[in-house]
């Protein structure tokens, strides 16, 4: 096992403990936040 | 037997036909034409060095024997190096090189004199590391050029080794590792073509002993 | 005619005073200085000082002027090199017979290993070299390699600094090393030598050997000189291991999943307010709640969806909304569409409750200033019909995509990497 795999494998682990803690707390970085000001951005944005 | 014009010390005559030999008692240089023996000047004491060969190291390659009978040491700007002259059985002229502890053995390859940028590289222009030339049917490449200053010479030779000689020697490589070396000098320039070796592949004997070392398995005469 | 060899040659260092000896007469071209780390020009009869230094380093695993015996034949060490790249520190031992030659001794780690240049170029073959008949392969990538310190004789000009980019090709446990300075290339056959041998024969210090370097940041990254398996799919394997076993996770965290849902046709210019989609009850201290909308067809409109999932026993309300949205046209590069007539909305950090989901809704059309024509037949139509969905116990998907590419951005790196070195 080279030194660089013994970290990756580490990095993984961590990626993989984190995700699963931010499951448990149903947390996401890309849930639904507040409704944007209403009357901006409708419509396409097709030029 | 011949004497020292200089000081009257005898000289070895090996009988290769080379015009020049030194004296190893007062480092005249000697011309040899016919009978007659003429002091030409002197030759700088060539510095002691680590190398197993002396002038009498005889050598075995496939079923041709040589034997040394000369030295020149070169300088350049990155070191020095010796080459040897070695005479086959048949009395042919070879040049070994000793450099970096491994051996080139060269023999005179006038092919190569041929191709027409060595024909302009003898009349004093230049070559290129990475130009190629051919000799034969084989393309070399220049690997290295080096410009050499005589340091001194020993034993029989086909100059006059007067330290401060100087020549440039190009180094080429073939496809298969062949080594093609032109030396131009103020006489005139010459290929050599060879090969590398280790010491031991050239079975050598009589070779020079070295205090604090002795000869290794597979050398001639070495202890069981 | 027989002359003996002359012993070790002294000389006097220009720099410290030190007295020296130059073992490999002739042959060496500089010289280091054990005692003050200078190197000197030994290459002529009258020595040279190159580079002065004030200190040399006796940290090295074999002394110079040590001698012992390998394959049955003795060697004296003449030159000592530290040499490093990005990860690893070794020691380099340059060994003279003069009978002989040169030989290496390679020591990283505790490994040793003994060295002899070839005097021919092995030949390129896919994925390696071929030397004598047979085939190494090509271990890592090319590293950069640095000389840090040097002490004794050495055949060439050397210095501290020197830098020579080098490969490795494997076979077995036997390594061909190629070593480029200057264009100019060397190839070395290296062979392990047991350390015990080692130890026995030239006494080595044994304290003095180096360890490998601690991996350390980016740095660990890269690969590593000299002892490199191919781990590449060994990480590729831990990636999606690990990628697998997350989303299994993430299925069991998410939790039991409740269902509501509800059809609902929202008006132009009025709201549709506070219409119920359902009741939910998260079961899980926290879950992620999804409500999926799906518009009818309909074309240039679109319909604001809000949500508010409010708790049963405290009445509070957690707000979020939704955007279902469609438009179409033509222009210079011909016809374009635009839009999603379904959206998905994901809320996080519910809270265990039971919840009452509502929707408030608002259809637009598009241009707001300019009605479509008459000829779209859902210009005129009064409402726009959205079928809503919400799920308890949703998976975070986004989170899962972005732990994938975290995963696979360092051996998808070093793949690329590859990729281009050997088609550059």
């Amino acid at each position: 096992m080279t030194p660089r795999l013994l970290i990756f494998c580490l990095w993984s682990l961590l990626l993989a403990l984190g995700t699963m803690i931010t499951s448990y707390y149903a947390w996401s970085p890309y849930s639904s936040e507040e409704r944007p000001v209403a009357g901006q951005s409708y419509g396409p944005t097709h030029k | 037997m011949i004497n020292c014009p200089s000081c009257g010390a005898a000289l070895p005559v090996r009988g290769f036909g080379v015009p020049y030999t030194t004296c190893h008692h007062c480092q005249a240089l000697i011309l040899r034409q016919g009978q007659s023996v003429e002091m030409v000047g002197k030759v700088a004491v060539v510095p002691d060095d680590i190398s197993p060969v002396q002038i009498g190291t005889r050598f075995r390659l496939g079923a041709e024997d040589f034997v040394a009978a000369g030295r020149v040491r070169w300088a350049w700007s990155g070191g020095s190096w010796n080459e040897w002259l070695l005479f086959s059985a048949a009395g042919r002229s070879h040049w070994l090189g000793e450099a970096m502890g491994m051996y080139m053995l060269t023999a005179e390859c006038p092919d190569a004199l041929v191709d027409p940028q060595v024909v302009r590289f003898a009349q004093g222009a230049d070559l290129a590391v990475g130009q190629t030339i051919s000799s034969g049917t084989t393309r070399f490449a220049v690997t290295d050029i080096k410009r050499a200053e005589c340091l001194g010479g020993e034993g029989d030779l086909p100059f006059p080794a007067h330290s401060g000689r100087t020549m440039t020697n190009v180094d080429l490589r073939g496809p298969s590792g062949e080594a093609l070396s032109l030396q131009r000098d103020a006489e005139g320039t010459s290929a050599w073509l060879g090969t590398w070796h280790e010491l031991a592949d050239l079975n050598p004997s009589s070779l020079r002993e070295l205090e604090g070392w002795s000869l290794p398995s597979g050398f001639p005469g070495a202890r069981a | 005619m027989k002359r003996v060899g002359s012993r070790a040659r002294t000389i006097e260092c220009p720099a410290c005073g030190g007295t020296l000896e130059v073992r490999a007469a002739g042959w060496s071209v500089s010289l280091a200085c054990r005692y003050c780390g200078s190197i000197v020009d030994v290459s002529r009869p009258e020595v040279q000082i190159i580079t002065a230094y004030k200190r040399a380093e006796a940290s090295f695993a074999l002394e110079l002027g040590a001698r012992g015996e390998l394959f049955g034949q003795e060697w004296q060490v003449i030159g000592a090199l530290k040499r490093r790249d990005a990860l690893y520190r070794w020691q380099e031992f340059l060994l003279f017979n003069p009978y002989l030659g040169y030989r290496w001794l390679v020591v990283c780690d505790g490994e040793w290993q003994f060295g002899t240049m070839l005097l021919d170029r092995p030949a390129e073959v896919k994925k390696g070299v071929s030397w004598r008949g047979t085939v190494y392969r090509r271990q890592g990538q090319p590293q950069t390699t640095q000389t840090e310190f040097v002490i004794g004789e050495f055949y060439w000009r050397v210095a501290r600094g020197d830098k020579a980019e080098a490969s490795q090709f494997e076979r077995g446990d036997e390594v061909l090393s190629q070593e480029l300075v200057d264009g100019e290339e060397t190839w070395t056959q290296l062979v392990p030598v047991d350390g015990d041998d080692i130890q026995a024969t030239f006494a080595p210090n044994r304290r003095r050997q180096p360890r490998a370097k601690k991996p350390q940041g980016a740095l660990s990254f890269k690969s590593d000189y000299g002892r490199e398996r191919d781990d590449l799919p060994m990480m590729f394997a831990a990636a999606f291991g690990a990628a697998i076993m997350t989303l299994l996770a993430m299925v069991l965290i998410a939790g039991p999943v409740e269902r509501a849902s509800t059809q609902i046709s929202a008006p132009y210019l009025t709201t549709l307010e506070g219409h119920k989609v359902g009741t939910l009850t998260v079961r899980r201290p926290w879950q992620f709640i999804r409500v999926r909308a799906q518009g009818a067809y309909f074309d240039n409109h679109w319909v604001d969806l809000d949500y508010s999932l409010v708790d049963q026993a405290t009445g509070q309300s957690i707000d979020s909304y939704g955007l279902v949205e469609r438009y179409s046209g033509r222009d210079s590069d011909g016809p374009w569409t635009e839009g999603d007539r379904r959206a998905d909305t994901l809320v996080g950090r519910v809270p265990a409750g039971t919840y009452d989901l509502y929707v408030n809704a608002q259809a637009h059309s598009w241009p707001v200033d300019a009605p479509p024509p008459s000829t779209d037949a859902w210009a005129d139509a009064a409402t726009i019909d959205v079928a809503i969905e919400a799920e308890t116990g949703a998976l975070p998907w986004g989170n899962w995509f972005t732990l994938v590419v975290l995963l696979f951005t360092v051996p998808c790196v070093i793949t690329w990497n590859r990729w281009k070195h050997h088609f550059s």
